[in-house]
């Protein structure tokens, strides 16, 4: 079966004079997607945002988002997506739901008294609906950032640092609520953040993009189980290898914490290792499986760069 | 198109800025009547000329002080009104909610014309009933009448208009400047230094010049903004007298006007479509 494209970029570029912001940069986010798109600060993620909602005029290059192009058809996109790019942005003089009914009219739409109580309820903002934005926290203008995009019911949400300045709770909280809108909504989301614990749990898909270019693309299954192994103690390290070895098991001397070898055996591979050294008399004091997280393979990814 | 221009209207109305600038013109509105009906010379006339004073040539020329702080309400509602998006960064949050730079620009000049035009009606409204309850005093109330009773109806309509027309150039330069330097102080700034000195300046500079060196220039200082409101106001005081002559002398500082408002209204739109929205 083939997966239907929601956001189709090909070869966007934009420069600013000499700079080369986002350089030819090509990548697909499919229905239902929770896509990660990760990069360090200045690698372009703000900007390729920017362009795809129509805020910054691209260099060259196109796109879709919902089959319309983002250079001639951003009014029909505007009607079917939701954002927060950067730290939402809200009227510090108007109260929570003053905002939101401003965004109501900014949509072109006549506000809808049930739907803002509903949405400020979902966000966890309903004691606080009659405070001034001015006096909210960062984590209360994330929640009202939240709330505009499900005031419209849009089919794609981006969301640039969704969890900047949230608690641990609040964290999880709002992972929930976008997991939730995925799988009873079939919504599509597309996070840029920094914080890749919560990416790694949250995206089934991600691209790494560094000073302008994609230099990794790929599912999240895909991408970590690329560097997955076995740490071990053992009674005699260098034996222990020519053992393994012989079961075209390759491993190495490691000088992580108490272990003395490294293994790449998968995770079903373990027991064979394991039994392979027992029969060799080789004995096995320790074992750890080893998974490599988003975060090593993001700053391996962005150190070779 | 038409909510995204109530929408401009109930994010003013909420500012404190709103009830600021309401308070004031009622203060300057009330003032600048009181101010015109104690000056001295008025308690020397007879009730007759008290009478065509407080009907029609009082009644003007209090219109015509009122168009100053009017024009200056409306320069600083546009300025605030653009300024605070860019302040506040919610050009982008409401871009993102589908509003294009072309209804930004729109629905903020047709709210602030909406206000101007409330609060020259209110203007209007409160010297009717002041002048009405002077007369009264003044000359009894057998005697009262609405002032520009005398004229066709059709007639004060078109002075409303000129009103309306004399402040759209404020209103594009307001617009322009905000949108040129993404602040609304500095566009405040900008536009009272150019009406205070750059404009005077002009004035001053094309005078000397045409009277020392016997140049044909002298002329091109009607052309100055500034001067196209002196005009409108200059012709304001003749309207109790010819209707006629009001309208031949309005209609070149009135066209002088809608020119520099359209300039400056695509200037705007020009520099808004050569910048991204999101820096």
């Amino acid at each position: 079966m083939t997966e239907e494209a929601v956001i189709q970029v090909n070869n966007l570029s934009k420069h600013f004079g000499p700079i080369k912001a986002v350089n030819g940069i090509t990548f697909q986010v499919n229905r239902c997607d929770v896509f990660g798109f990760l990069g360090q600060n200045g690698a372009g993620k703000t900007t390729t945002i920017g362009m795809l909602l129509g805020l910054i005029q691209p260099t060259s290059g196109e796109g879709t988002i919902l089959g319309n192009s983002i250079l001639e058809e951003q009014q029909i996109i505007k009607s079917k997506i939701g954002a927060i790019i950067e730290t939402p942005s809200f009227y510090p003089y108007l109260s929570a739901i003053d905002n939101l009914k401003a965004m109501f009219y900014a949509s072109g739409l006549k506000p809808d008294k049930k739907v803002i109580n509903e949405t400020l309820s979902l966000v966890g903002l309903s004691d606080r609906s009659k405070s001034k934005f001015k006096t909210f926290s960062l984590g209360m203008k994330q929640r009202l950032g939240l709330a505009t995009i499900l005031l419209t019911n849009p089919e794609v949400i981006f969301l640039d640092e969704p969890n900047n300045g949230l608690d641990p709770a609040g964290q999880k909280e709002i992972r929930d609520l976008i997991l939730n809108l995925v799988k009873t909504q079939n919504k599509t989301v597309f996070i840029s953040s920094h914080q890749l614990m919560e990416v790694e749990k949250i995206c089934n898909r991600v691209a790494v993009i560094q000073k302008g270019n994609i230099i990794k693309t790929g599912s999240m299954k895909e991408l970590l189980s690329t560097d997955q192994g076995v740490y071990m103690q053992v009674q005699n390290p260098e034996k222990a290898i020519l053992l393994l070895q012989a079961k075209n098991i390759t491993a190495n001397i490691s000088t992580e914490r108490n272990f003395n070898i490294f293994a790449h055996a998968t995770f079903e591979t373990i027991p064979e290792a394991i039994s392979t050294l027992m029969q060799g008399n080789c004995l096995v004091y320790a074992v750890e499986p080893y998974k490599l997280s988003l975060e090593e393979l993001f700053l391996d990814l962005t150190a070779k760069e | 198109m038409i909510n995204k221009y109530i929408g401009e209207l109930f994010k003013f109305i909420k500012r404190r800025l709103f009830t600021v600038i309401v308070g004031l013109l009622l203060v300057v509105y009330a003032l600048s009547f009181f101010i015109k009906l104690s000056l001295p010379e008025m308690s020397k006339l007879p009730p007759s000329a008290i009478k065509e004073l407080v009907f029609s040539n009082l009644y003007f020329t209090v219109l015509d002080t009122s168009v100053t702080p009017l024009l200056t309400s409306s320069f600083v509602i546009i300025c605030s009104m653009i300024g605070i998006e860019y302040n506040a960064n919610t050009f982008k949050t409401i871009a993102i909610r589908g509003t294009s730079k072309l209804d930004f620009i729109n629905t903020k000049i047709l709210a602030v014309l909406t206000f101007t035009t409330i609060f020259l009606m209110i203007g209007a409204f409160i010297f009717t009933i002041l002048a009405i309850i002077n007369q009264t005093k003044i000359l009894g109330p057998a005697n009262a009448e609405m002032p520009v009773a005398q004229f066709n109806p059709v007639f004060v309509i078109v002075i409303f208009f000129v009103f309306i027309i004399s402040i759209l150039p404020y209103l594009g330069l307001g617009l322009f400047l905000t949108l040129l330097t993404k602040s609304s102080g500095a566009s405040i700034a900008l536009g009272f230094v150019y009406v205070a000195f750059v404009e005077n300046f002009l004035h001053f500079l094309i005078s000397y010049l045409s009277t020392k060196f016997d140049l044909w220039i002298l002329e091109t200082s009607k052309f100055l903004l500034g001067s196209q409101i002196r005009a409108i106001n200059e012709a304001l005081l003749l309207a109790n007298h010819s209707e006629t002559e009001y309208l031949s002398l309005i209609y070149k500082p009135l066209l002088i006007s809608v020119a520099y408002a359209l300039i400056l209204y695509f200037s705007s739109i020009l520099l808004m479509k050569k910048r991204d929205i999101l820096n």
